[in-house]
């Protein structure tokens, strides 16, 4: 991977309308955005103003009405379903509010999902998805299920599933929304952590103190970027002489 | 009561919100209920309904057996009936009566054969019937020497007789004798199981030797206060002092007492039916299962609703109250248009049978009883429905509810409950299926069979009576000069007559063959047995294999002269050619004459078609005593197109002889197993009722699983599954409820063939071919029942369902 600041993706004009009996939604509109590889971004703004639907479309859950998308060189917006659904299983890692545990899987069966997708072959699959739960530090909960886990635990094995796959790009939507303060703050620690390990992270929040975490932070409102500005973590690597980037 | 109105009202509101679910439910529980109800009336109408007479239940029939002998059931001899009657207190009195031929002749109309009975004086009188018109016969009226009376039916009195109102008194001709009609019997009345005219038996017991002689059959009314055991008890008592007292004629001779419609219809008969409503009760709890499911799915969606009325102070009791009630709405829409299926069902059934010519008390009909049966079914699938949905529904905690945390996505554990239920409900479907399948192939096999002889051949029956036909001669002359007139005419291709049909069931007898001893009479060997005219085989298009077929002058005064077939020829002769070897009918007293083999023919289903006993052996009429012949015709076109003439021919020779039983040979094999037709296409409703409710069973509770696991197969989607996977996944479930409904299906089905084992022509119960048949036909309906939500689980939208609000 080329070490510095390539731009990892790309969002042209990218605009999104929700149509609901006979109601068009303008949740996005002529969003443009890029992320350069290893970056921290924040996505901020008040509810309702597109930010999820802003990273389902980054996720390539959702397709863009109007607009470009390149991701890793590849237009994207513009691909059939299943091939969606290999980008998002080989390039993107997703981390949600709710968690979204498989209740009826272990943790482990959790984590190994993507893989499973994937079809990696049973030893590589079991050594990733050990070293994504020792990343988290929930090695030692591989056989529990979710409602075994307290919420903390939960949201650091959803962040063991979006990593075990190596994605180039970890997209979480108000991945504290649920969670304590303490909680909170341990997952945003590990965000943190990973993107100093050279993740490229998203993170949707309307916290300003986690904004503060991220190199950057997009504002959004009624659907469009309003401000951009750098984050104290740019600020703080700067301080210290880092370049942004990593390596 | 008012909560029940209030429940009963809001059901309706809810059942109307949901049609979908509605129909489903009330289409499962209308198949459920119509089926079971017209398999009821079934088993009821010819099983438990009972002869249409005063306290009918206490009239007995009895007959004989005789275990050492391996008889399982004979009736009674003259003197035994005459002893019996004379020795016994149990009975206010004892009747006997032989079914027979009646021919009518005179100026009335063109000559007519009916079906009759030959009673004893008494015999009426049992019954405690009451004649339309004239009187019903008295105690000398079977005396030997009484002047010719008869009693006619409604039937032959309406149509006959165009209901003449004088008819008592008048003269006809019955089997040739001039005979007083002196009653007629009402409506429906066609004792003993399908008669129509009844002639006193003047028989005179002192002429015959003990033990010989036309046999009865007998039966009585139980004096009151009277236990069938107690009499039971007597009989028996009476037989083994005539054992003792003629020990020749009568030992090993037991008795045998049972109600008198059992000895009509036949425990084998009477399994089978009960094997069917088992069978079709298995319907019914499938829909049971199907509706509990959807209420179950129904049950889940409205917990909250459940959750607010019990914050709101519901007792539990009162939820499930309300929840029942809804299932009894349900179940009555369902019953309602039950009761609609099982009248056509019946009406079909009665449709089918008709030819068949049951027992006259069978009255199969949708009356008072059906109805109660359905009111009780009614409440049983309201139970057997409602009250899992409705504990479920009434035991959600409330507190949960209405929190509604929806992190995670466990299944809850209601899934298990409809996953159990939809597998019993293949388990069941599968049963059903095997025995329709097996049935199916019986059909099947039946319609294919391969007989080896000309069944398209026109087939009829004569009946010579004494008046008319006095000795062997005249009898042998009239058979020979029928054959040869119907021979002679143009689009006739052969003609001949025989005591027996192929394909149809034929007598046997005892026979010894020459060089070998028997040391009991017991240790004779049996043999079935036909009489028949020179070109008998010919006309079947049967080719003899081995020496000549009977000709002309194979008449008494000759050599005496025998036809064997294969099987015969195989177990008595090693194979060997048996022609110039001799056998005789009867055992060690016979008086018969040795015969002399001179024909070989092939085996020609002498006793039916499903028989094990295929050894027989075919005489000369010209050499032998029978009265009652069937007539062969095989033609160039269609058969019951000769009709006219071989009435004609009949007529000319013989004007008051009518011919009855006249159709195609085909025909009449395929009348003779009509159960095997009906039966089969009983079954094929039931598996295919059944098949039905199974697949919509598991569909829906697939589809239910699919919008239960929504939430799920986002998050899925989301990881990056690809449509395959998903679609794997949802039928991975659907599969292994597949695959232990079809394995515990197998076995149910493996108990139910037994039960169908006389309904099964060639086929094993355990037939291979058809358990694996069903087995994948099940797999592709439950597969297809599986893949169409799977598909529908792809189409989920992940932002949709991963939507945290
Ligand atoms: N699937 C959808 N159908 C219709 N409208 C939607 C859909 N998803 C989102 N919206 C609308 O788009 C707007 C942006 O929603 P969302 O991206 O979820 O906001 P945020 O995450 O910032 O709270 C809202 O007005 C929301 O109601
Ligand atoms: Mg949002």
């Amino acid at each position: 991977m080329s070490a510095g600041n390539g731009v990892l993706l790309k969002l042209d004009g990218v605009t999104k309308v929700f149509y609901t009996d006979e109601l068009e939604t303008h949740a996005l509109s002529n969003i443009n955005l890029e992320i350069r590889e290893n970056e921290y971004l924040a996505i901020a703004g008040p509810s309702g103003c597109g930010k999820s639907t802003l990273l389902s479309i980054l996720g390539l859950l959702d397709t863009p009405t109007e607009g470009s998308y390149t991701l890793a060189g590849r237009a994207v917006a513009s691909l059939s379903g299943g091939q969606r659904a290999a980008v998002r299983n080989q390039q993107v890692g997703f981390i949600f509010q709710a968690f979204n545990l498989i209740g009826d899987l272990t943790v482990y069966e959790n984590v190994e999902l993507p893989l499973t997708y994937r079809r990696v072959p049973g030893n590589e699959r079991r050594d990733r998805v050990c070293a994504a739960l020792e990343r988290v530090g929930m090695e030692h909960r591989t056989k529990h299920y979710p409602s075994q886990l307290s919420g903390g635990q939960q949201q650091r094995v959803a962040v063991a599933r979006a990593i075990a796959g190596r994605p180039v790009i970890l997209l979480a939507d108000e991945p504290t929304g649920n969670l304590d303060s303490k909680n909170g703050e341990l997952v945003m620690e590990l965000l943190s952590e990973l993107h100093r390990d050279g993740a490229t992270v998203c993170v949707v929040t309307h916290d300003p103190r986690y904004a503060e975490n991220a190199e950057r932070t997009v504002h959004l409102f009624d659907g469009e970027i309003v401000k951009e500005e750098n984050g104290r973590g740019a600020r703080l690597l700067e301080e210290h002489g880092f370049s942004i980037g990593h390596k | 009561m008012t909560s029940f109105f209030q429940d009963f009202r809001y059901s309706l509101r809810t059942l109307g919100k949901n049609p979908g679910v509605t129909l489903i439910a009330v289409v499962a529980l209308t198949l459920g209920i119509g089926l079971t109800t017209t398999m009821f009336s079934i088993v009821y109408g010819a099983l438990y309904r009972g002869l249409p007479f005063e306290a009918a239940d206490r009239i007995m029939h009895l007959e004989r057996n005789n275990l050492e002998q391996d008889i399982e059931s004979m009736a009674v001899t003259i003197h035994d009936y005459l002893d019996w009657r004379e020795q016994q207190t149990s009975f206010t009195a004892l009747a006997g009566f032989w079914s027979g031929t009646v021919n009518l002749s005179g100026t009335e109309g063109r000559a007519e054969r009916y079906q009759g009975a030959f009673m004893t004086g008494n015999a009426f009188e049992i019954l405690r019937v009451r004649p339309q018109l004239g009187r019903v016969f008295g105690p000398d009226d079977d005396h030997p020497g009484a002047p010719a009376v008869a009693v006619i039916g409604y039937g032959i009195w309406r149509n006959r007789f165009d209901s003449d109102p004088g008819i008592v008194g008048r003269t006809v001709r019955l089997n040739g004798e001039p005979t007083t009609v002196v009653g007629v019997m009402p409506a429906g009345f066609a004792f003993p199981t399908k008669e129509d005219i009844w002639v006193p038996m003047r028989v005179d017991a002192d002429t015959i030797a003990r033990g010989e002689g036309i046999t009865l059959e007998v039966y009585g009314r139980l004096k009151d206060g009277v236990t069938q055991d107690r009499a039971a008890a007597e009989l028996a008592t009476i037989a083994g002092r005539l054992e003792m007292e003629y020990p020749k004629t009568n030992e090993g001779v037991g008795s045998i007492m049972k109600p008198y419609t059992e000895e009509f219809i036949g425990d084998e008969a009477a399994r089978l039916l009960l094997t069917m409503l088992a069978a079709v009760s298995l319907v019914l709890l499938i829909a049971c299962a199907n509706v509990a499911n959807l209420l179950l799915a129904r049950a889940i969606q409205r917990s909250k609703e459940v959750a607010v009325r019990s914050a709101l102070g519901a007792t539990r009791l009162r939820v499930v109250m309300q929840f029942l009630t809804e299932t009894f709405v349900i179940t009555l829409i369902g019953a309602a248009l039950g009761l609609a299926v099982a009248w056509i069902g019946v009406r079909l059934f009665n449709n089918a049978i008709v030819d068949t010519q049951p027992p006259f008390w069978i009255d199969i009909r949708i009356d008072a009883i059906a109805v109660a049966f359905v009111i009780g079914l009614t409440l049983l699938a309201t139970a057997l429905a409602g009250v899992l949905p409705a504990l479920r529904a009434s035991g959600a905690d409330f507190n949960e509810v209405l929190k509604d945390e929806s992190r995670g996505s466990s299944s809850l554990r209601i899934g298990k409950l409809s996953k159990t239920l939809v597998t019993l409900e293949i388990a069941l479907s599968c049963g059903l299926l095997v025995g329709a399948g097996l049935m199916v192939k019986s059909v099947v096999q039946l319609r294919t069979l391969d007989y080896g002889f000309h069944t398209d051949v026109l087939t009829a029956r004569v009946g010579l009576f004494p008046a008319d036909y006095p000795d062997r001669g005249r009898r042998t002359q009239f058979f020979e000069e029928l054959r040869t007139r119907l021979a002679a005419q143009p689009g006739v291709v052969g003609a001949a007559l025989g005591t027996g049909l192929p394909g149809l069931w034929s007598g046997g007898t005892r026979f010894a063959v020459d060089g070998e001893s028997y040391p009991d009479d017991t240790d004779y060997p049996r043999a079935r047995w036909a009489a028949i005219t020179p070109g008998y085989f010919d006309t079947f298009g049967a080719a003899i294999s081995q020496g000549r077929d009977f000709a002309v002058q194979d008449i008494d005064g000759n050599l005496p002269v025998v036809i064997v077939n294969e099987s015969f020829t195989r177990r008595f002769y090693a194979g060997e050619s048996p022609l110039g070897r001799r056998i005789r009918t009867g055992t060690s007293d016979s008086e018969n004459d040795w015969m002399t083999i001179v024909g070989v023919v092939p085996d020609m289903l002498m006793g039916g078609i499903d028989d094990d006993d295929p050894e027989g052996m075919y005489v000369p009429v010209a050499q032998s005593d029978v009265r009652f012949m069937s007539i062969i015709v095989r033609t160039r076109g269609e058969p019951m197109a000769l009709v006219p003439v071989l009435r004609s021919e009949v007529i000319a020779i013989d004007p008051d002889l009518p011919l009855y039983l006249i159709d195609t040979l085909d025909t009449r094999i395929q009348r003779a197993n009509w159960f095997y037709n009906v039966f089969g296409a009983l079954f094929m409703v039931f598996g295919g009722a059944a098949l039905f409710l199974a697949g919509v069973g598991l569909y829906g509770v697939m589809s239910f699983s699919v919008t239960r696991r929504t939430q799920e197969v986002g998050i899925r989607m989301a990881l990056g599954a690809q449509n395959r996977d998903v679609v794997g996944l949802i039928m991975k479930q659907g599969l292994w409820q597949l695959g232990i409904g079809l394995l515990v299906g197998l076995g149910i089905a493996a108990l139910l063939s037994r039960g169908l084992e006389v309904v099964l022509f060639q086929v094993e119960p355990f037939d291979p071919v058809i358990f694996m048949l069903i087995a994948g036909v099940l797999l592709v309906v439950g597969l297809a029942a599986s893949f169409i939500p799977a598909r529908r689980a792809t189409r989920v939208d992940p932002v949709v369902a991963l939507r945290y609000e």
